[in-house]
């Protein structure tokens, strides 16, 4: 699986449209000018694709912290159910629609 | 031209035509159709439409805008930048609480509704994009137009169907006349080529459905023309009082000297058999520029493709001018863009004013009988004209009509 942070940076400039160069561990989500709006949309994303259910980051996280996050959610429930789902991709995560 | 007109200053379009003001006008002379099989609207009834295909809101704006907002907004965004660049206004320094914003839609935003719908159809609303509402509800066009000038003046859609467009224009110009804004940012968008418009159209029999030929399917005024063809487009004008325009030195594309509104009153979706609304809504924009009937030298018409539409305005047409002058309309080539139509046809006719050139209307080759009009077909036609109108008619027998003065 792709790892939380690859994830979140390939998200970040392909939906987001933040340049690649800006993304760093160390940058905090406000730093990249990523608002509440979408921060949630992040979220939404990143659930749908990593079937975790997670909290509201807050903007002075950053994208590291955020990243190694996810990872312990998904290595916890890898624990738990090993045969945890895959390739079942939610419709929303496919992005704008057309 | 009186302190009452509002003067052209800028504008801005993107249509199937072409991706820019002149791009479109010089696709609009070629006379031809740009319908095509969509591949949007593929397995449905009506799988063709007129679309903008070379359009990527996210590379000419920056996703950091795009992600968020749906297609028709891009649309009209790009039509806004153009606009105000062609005016040569400078967002950074001009007053900004003094320009209003005013963009007609007759829909809104569908690009994500139908998966939106499935996830909470299945129960999974921790899916449901936080953007649903906002990339879609039509006063959000004017809003991200709006945030994206930094016109921070009078802002809103109109919502008048097929007219939208022309009221906005309309709308805008009055706000002009109050004093309540020296410029406004006037037009209109939709982006009607999405699945569930084709279908509901489809089921109000509404759509041509000559799938064998789609560049061919929108034939205004034609004996054969069966319905109209979906489209996405959007245009926008700068509109300032002359008076203002002038000071700043600004150059003044025409006017716009008469607007006039009004309302069948008769049926949801069939014009007035007698045209009377339409006709109403005519004469109150020449009216409106203290206009005679024979200082109209040219009509952009509505003339959508529909049986009923066209033979409607026709005879309206008729019955106004007795002898009706040159008349055209742009849906032959670009379909109906709904919300956008108007507009485009406001800016077509300030260039066509400005370039004494009536455009042919795509697909006619043969006017239907009982229509006394000299449609222009082809390719355009030189033409001495001072002022012309073009007009619009939405569902719900709402009528906008605008009349416009050489510069």
């Amino acid at each position: 699986m792709e790892p939380a942070y690859d994830l979140m940076a390939r998200l970040l400039t392909e939906h987001f449209g933040i340049p690649e160069e800006e993304i760093t561990p160390d940058a905090t989500f406000e730093q990249l000018e990523v608002d509440s709006l979408a921060r949630v949309e992040l979220i939404t994303m990143i659930e749908d694709r990593l079937h975790v259910a997670l909290p509201e980051e807050h903007g002075d996280a950053t994208v590291g912290e955020a990243a190694a996050y996810l990872d312990r959610l998904v290595a916890d429930r890898a624990d738990r159910e090993p045969a945890a789902p895959t390739g079942d991709q939610p419709v929303a995560m496919a992005g704008p629609a057309r | 031209m009186s302190a009452s007109d509002a003067a052209v200053t800028g504008i801005g379009m993107v249509t199937p035509a072409g991706l820019g003001r002149e791009a479109t006008w010089d696709g609009l002379c070629e006379g031809v159709g740009f319908g095509a099989r969509d591949p949007w609207l593929a397995g449905l009834p009506v799988d063709f439409s007129c679309g903008v295909h070379d359009f990527d809101g996210g590379a000419l704006l920056g996703k950091r805008i795009t992600w968020r907002n749906d297609r028709f907004i891009h649309l009209a965004m790009v039509a806004a930048r153009e606009a105000v660049a062609d005016a040569a206004l400078d967002t950074d320094t001009w007053d900004a609480p003094r320009v209003a914003v005013v963009l007609g839609c007759a829909s809104n935003g569908g690009d994500r509704w139908a998966a939106e719908y499935r996830n909470l159809a299945e129960g999974r609303v921790e899916s449901i994009s936080p953007t649903a509402l906002l990339r879609s509800l039509p006063n959000m066009v004017a809003g991200e137009v709006s945030t994206d000038l930094q016109a921070l003046g009078p802002c809103l859609t109109t919502s008048t169907a097929c007219a939208a467009g022309t009221t906005a224009i309309g709308t805008a110009r009055d706000l002009l006349r109050t004093g309540a804004c020296d410029i406004a940012i006037a037009g209109g968008t939709d982006c009607a080529r999405v699945p569930m418009g084709s279908a509901a159209f489809y089921r109000m029999r509404a759509l041509s459905e000559n799938r064998q030929d789609p560049a061919g399917a929108s034939r205004p005024f034609d004996a054969d023309r069966d319905g109209f063809v979906l489209s996405e487009a959007a245009a926008v004008l700068v509109l300032e009082r002359p008076e203002y325009a002038r000071a700043r030195g600004a150059h003044i594309r025409g006017y716009v000297s008469g607007y006039g509104a009004s309302s069948d009153g008769f049926h949801p979706t069939r014009p007035d058999p007698e045209g009377a609304g339409a006709r109403r809504a005519v004469l109150a924009a020449l009216a409106d520029a203290r206009a005679d009937v024979s200082e109209v030298h040219h009509v952009n018409a509505h003339g959508t493709s529909t049986p009923l539409n066209d033979r409607v305005e026709a005879s309206m047409l008729s019955k106004v001018f007795r002898t009706p002058p040159p008349v055209t309309s742009v849906k032959g080539a670009i379909g109906h863009s709904l919300g956008a139509a108007g507009a485009i046809d406001a800016a077509c006719t300030v260039m066509s004013l400005e370039r004494q050139l009536v455009l042919p209307t795509a697909n006619l080759d043969r006017l239907d009988d009982g229509m006394d009009l000299d449609v222009v077909t082809k390719q355009p036609r030189r033409h001495r004209m001072e002022a012309a109108i073009s007009d619009s008619f939405g569902f719900g027998g709402q009528n906008a009509v605008l009349f416009f003065r050489a510069a």
